[in-house]
């Protein structure tokens, strides 16, 4: 591994720690808000980008693969967005 | 019928690890899918059952999750590290063991989450906790099977068993990013 690919995957790790904890922390505050509980998805989805992209080493992949595993975070946090939504304004 | 062409095309894809890798990517798609689909009749239940749905969020530790998310984020890194280290043969070895300790480490705080929330008496919430208990457990079995796994690949690390693992690793790790706030956040 060359150094700068290291670097870069160092810059992952501490990425993915950051919304990790920022992550929990905005939650835990959230207080049943919609606008902290779409950023806590929101960085839900950032993590999954970066353990598919990074980790799974599909960055500079161009099979289908790459947007159908990207795909399925976004479906279900969309869902779980979406669920707030109905809980905040109808129930 | 099998032409020698056919054969060679055969043998070099086998060699290559391409059909590895397609068996690899099926196991991947069938536990997504598995786990989606159980994450989705969480949510309607959630949605059906609001009520309960409040108890057992207000019994849940997001805390310990927290911590577990940690866990298994800096054990894909090490799994992802192996997978970088390449003929670095005792590298490979510590970065997988160090994956599958982490991946012990979550088990054990999952459990002791198990026990204060079982203390709290979110059974009582029926289908939901039912659920709850469904979606979390067949996770931590995945990732003791997973860490089980790591141990025998970090004693015999061939490159094809080292991507393979990993791999599955990184997808168990993308279920935990995806069910942590479903779960225990919004």
């Amino acid at each position: 591994m060359t150094r700068q690919a290291r670097e870069q995957f160092i810059a992952t790790l501490a990425m993915l720690l950051t919304l990790a904890v920022g992550g929990a922390l905005v939650g835990g505050l959230s207080g049943g808000l919609l606008v902290p509980i779409t950023a806590v998805l929101v960085m839900a989805y950032a993590k999954g980008r970066f353990v598919i992209l990074d980790f799974m080493e599909l960055r500079a992949s161009r099979s289908a693969l790459r947007p159908a595993l990207l795909a399925w975070p976004a479906l279900l946090l969309s869902l779980a967005l979406a669920r707030s939504v109905l809980v905040a304004f109808i129930g | 019928m099998a032409t020698m062409d056919d054969m060679r095309t055969a043998v070099a894809k086998a060699e290559s690890g391409e059909g590895d890798c397609l068996l690899l990517w099926i196991l991947v798609w069938s536990e997504l899918l598995a786990f989606g689909a159980l994450l989705v009749a969480f949510m309607v239940m959630t949605l059906v059952d609001v009520g309960n749905a409040s108890f057992l969020r207000a019994h849940l530790h997001p805390g310990l999750a927290a911590l577990n998310t940690v866990l298994l984020v800096l054990s894909g890194w090490q799994a992802a590290l192996a997978v970088r280290r390449g003929a670095d043969l005792s590298g490979v070895r510590r970065s997988l063991v160090l994956a599958g300790l982490l991946g012990l480490a979550f088990a054990a705080v999952k459990l002791a989450e198990y026990g204060m929330e079982v203390r709290s008496g979110i059974g009582g919430v029926g289908t939901l906790a039912e659920l709850y208990f469904l979606v979390t457990g067949f996770h931590l079995l995945h990732v003791v099977f997973g860490a089980a796994i790591l141990f025998l690949v970090a004693w015999r690390p061939s490159r094809s068993n080292v991507v393979m693992i990993a791999t599955l690793w990184h997808a168990i790790d993308l279920v935990w990013l995806v069910m942590f706030p479903i779960v225990y956040l919004t």
